[in-house]
């Protein structure tokens, strides 16, 4: 599918793409001496230190690999559209998933390729074992494919009893409460004085016990880097071996009930909602915020998406641990300096979470604004303000919780409070716009609005433009030693600048997308 | 259905075109990478007529209909709707007009009464008008139990009626359908044209694209015989029957007359019987 994909894009795009796979590949080879320093830095040359890093990373991993395989299982096998067709061909339960498994192992291994491929040729350079490229990836395969086929075969037997709407809403809450359970851990271990789980702890690292699959990949590894090839090789082979017995078992269990789950899963039953007075009348542009905001409160797995990263940077600010920590370069800084880019941090993502996806999470049903008289002016602007009053009210209580546990001045909070709501509404202007310009109007499952090469790119463009607004433009005039109402004042001007030429531009592309677009 | 409530769910409405056709597609062409999904159309729909557009799949139909209502470009040429440009003038354009997609795609988490709301809040309808459409409308398509269920509850027949109630809420001078009564059983078919006639009598203009030739048959003024692309043959129904040399009027005659004008039959033959022996 993803190969017809590419081959029916047009000439143009395929030529695109043959071009960036070079670069991409010069970008990937280039990170090899930086993670290599960064490994050493770590002291991950010693074999010793290396085990329990793995051991982490393998248990974070699987962890991960079986929250998100469960969302992936229940899109894959309930809510795609193609699953009806495939379901009235000859095609056996056990066959198509199967193939839901392949599809998501193959996206797996691309993925871990594009992540962890320097990683893991950087350990075989520091080492000066090659070998260790392809056992390393046997490993990692065998070893998650379990966690994917575990989850498949619990999504498809969970669907037979409970509608399949209600596991996903269910799995949206699981996932945040493991992501808030880790960060927890995490603070408290880090305020008790122990490492945590946590990236920066990864050289701590924790060892799991002997039994676990994910301490055998460690093992393997650091057996294959150390020379001891017959027991890295055995243990790879165990791994493998494990890998077809647990993926044989979880197919085996789950094929015979994916029809009638399936079947049960288009009959979830009806419920009548509370209804009001229904007869206000809304400016149009309300009418879309408001349409939104019910529709994202209906919708817990993307309700959760945009509260989880909010919800993590919550946990760091006000933990202990944040206050009155930082490097020694940036003891000069204003007091409020931290806090401010923090919760500008929180704002991208609440920004990626709803801004982004605005225009593109009207999927199929977009027709229904643009066949109106709305104008892309109008639909623009109702599309911006609920992501602007999210993004500024969490990015402010956030920044404004931290200052006074801080014991900040009142008059440095409401500067601080003036350049963090202009910095976030041109932070989210940026993502209505570039939602606008590259919209995914093909899905009718919002969470899909968006692509992830845009959700990578709009992070990346997004964190730039926060460096530049706050750090490289505002910040440098409060420390020239000109009088504080002056330099505070510049400071607005050039913040509000610079986010009103951001707002500017990209909600003009946005509009001039939304002119040309056709459906 | 609608005798019931006929003078809430569709008013007459007085002629505002001022001579200007609600409809009028002025050498509309469309093309997709270099293929030709619509050729040089021209054609003006009077006001207060049922024009169907029938042809054979991928003739241009649903092309047609979305350039109509500003959801796809034009190539070349303009349509106008009671006299304004719908790519220049969109919004004001907009304003005149209901549109009900093919298999239509309505938000999942919104309940019935709430796609209406939206409905009249972008179409600007006042309160007053609300109160009285909402409850007549989801009545008349007999929704109103429903009207409170998400949509993503609601099946394609329901989805179908739900679009129509939402493009008829505005009370709009023209309404465009593509294949309407796709996923409805008999009787909400039934109920559909005679509301679709009764829009007509009461001066609205109705723009509807058809696999159904019964339905052209029996409710449309006028029939534009599509075929790849181009408009072959247009007229009333009793006129494109004696161009295909039936009996006006006589069972299956606008069949022949469809097979006649897009030369479908010999070919459909060959290819059945080139399909059967291979």
């Amino acid at each position: 599918m993803t190969w017809n994909s590419w081959w029916n894009s047009g000439p143009g795009r395929r030529l695109v793409t043959l071009a960036a796979l070079p670069v991409g590949l010069v970008i990937w080879a280039s990170l090899l001496p930086l993670v290599e320093h960064l490994l050493r830095a770590a002291h991950l040359d010693h074999p010793q230190q290396l085990l329990g890093a793995l051991s982490t990373l393998t248990i974070v991993l699987t962890a991960f690999t079986l929250g998100t395989s469960v969302s992936f299982a229940l899109a894959s096998v309930y809510f795609a559209r193609d699953v009806e067709w495939l379901l009235l061909t000859p095609i056996s339960a056990r066959l198509l998933l199967s193939y839901r498994l392949l599809s998501q192992l193959t996206l797996g291994i691309c993925l871990g390729a594009l992540l962890g491929g320097p990683v893991v040729v950087a350990v075989a350079l520091l080492y000066a074992s090659p070998g260790v490229v392809p056992l390393a990836a046997l490993d990692m395969t065998s070893l998650l494919v379990m966690p994917m086929a575990l989850a498949l075969a619990l999504v498809v037997l969970l669907v037979r009893v409970v509608p399949a709407s209600r596991v996903k809403d269910a799995a949206a809450m699981l996932v945040a409460l493991v992501g808030f359970g880790v960060a927890a851990v995490d603070v408290g271990a880090a305020v008790g004085g122990g490492a945590g789980l946590g990236v920066s702890s990864f050289s701590h690292g924790i060892q799991g016990p002997a039994w676990l699959p994910t301490t055998w990949v460690a093992q393997s590894v650091v057996d294959a880097v150390q020379g001891r090839w017959p027991t890295a090789l055995g243990l790879a082979l165990a791994l493998a071996f494990s890998a077809l017995l647990v993926t044989s078992g979880a197919l085996r269990a789950a094929a015979p009930v994916l029809r009638e789950g399936w079947f049960r899963a288009q009959s979830t039953p009806a419920r009548q909602r509370r209804q009001g007075s229904r007869f206000s009348r809304l400016p149009p542009f309300l009418a879309v915020v408001r349409k939104d905001w019910r529709m994202l409160r209906r919708d817990p797995s993307q309700l959760i998406q945009l509260l989880l990263p909010i919800g993590l940077f919550a946990v760091y600010l006000l933990s202990p641990r944040a206050r009155g920590t930082g490097l020694g370069m940036f003891q000069n800084f204003p007091v409020w300096y931290g806090p401010l880019t923090t919760a500008a941090f929180a704002a991208l993502f609440a920004a990626s979470g709803l801004g982004l996806r605005a225009v593109g999470s009207e999927g199929r049903q977009f027709w229904c604004l643009k066949a109106s008289p709305l104008s892309p002016r109008s639909l623009l602007l109702g599309k911006s303000i609920l992501p602007a009053v999210i993004a500024v009210a969490a990015s402010l209580a956030l920044m404004v919780t931290t200052e006074v546990r801080e014991a900040t001045p009142p008059a440095q909070i409401a500067f601080s409070a003036v350049l963090l709501v202009l910095c976030v509404l041109g932070l989210v202007s940026l993502a209505i716009g570039m939602g606008a310009v590259w919209p995914r109007l093909d899905w009718t499952d919002p969470r899909r609005a968006v692509g992830i090469w845009l959700a990578v790119t709009f992070m990346a463009t997004g964190a730039a433009y926060i460096a530049v607004c706050l750090v490289g433009l505002t910040l440098p005039l409060l420390l020239t030693g000109v009088p504080a109402p002056v330099s505070e004042g510049m400071a607005i001007l050039v913040c509000g600048g610079c986010a009103a030429a951001t707002a500017g531009l990209a909600l003009a592309a946005g509009h001039h997308r939304l002119l040309s677009l056709d459906l | 259905m609608v005798g019931m409530s006929a003078t809430v769910i569709i008013p007459r409405m007085a002629d505002q075109s001022g001579g200007t056709p609600p409809i009028l597609f002025e050498g509309v062409a469309r093309d997709f990478e270099g293929r030709v999904a619509v050729a040089d159309l021209d054609l003006r729909v009077a006001s207060g007529e049922l024009f169907g557009l029938i042809g054979p799949n991928g003739a241009g139909k649903t092309t047609t209909i979305k350039m109509a209502v500003g959801l796809l470009r034009p190539s070349r040429g303009r349509v106008l709707i009671c006299g304004h440009d719908i790519q220049r003038q969109g919004s004001e354009a907009r304003r005149h007009l209901g549109y009900v997609p093919d298999n239509a795609a309505l938000y999942e988490k919104l309940t019935g009464l709430e796609m209406l709301e939206l409905a009249s809040d972008l179409h600007g309808v006042s309160r007053e008008r609300r109160r009285r459409r909402i409850p007549a409308l989801l009545g008349a398509l007999e929704l109103s139990s429903a009207s409170g269920q998400l949509v993503q509850s609601y099946s394609r027949g329901m989805r179908q009626k739900l679009a129509l109630c939402a493009a008829l809420m505005p009370d709009p001078e023209v309404v465009f359908l593509d294949e309407p009564t796709v996923g409805l059983d008999p009787h909400a078919a039934r109920q559909l044209k005679t509301m679709l006639r009764t829009l007509c009598d009461t001066g609205h203009t109705v723009f509807l694209s058809t696999h159904a030739l019964e339905i052209a048959s029996a409710l449309c003024d006028r029939v534009g015989i599509f075929r790849a692309g181009r408009l072959v043959a247009l007229g009333s129904v009793a006129e494109l029957e004696r161009r295909g040399g039936a009996d006006s009027g006589g069972p299956g005659a606008l069949e022949d007359a469809f097979m006649a004008v897009t030369g479908a039959a010999d070919e459909e033959t060959t290819s059945l019987i080139r399909a059967l022996s291979a």
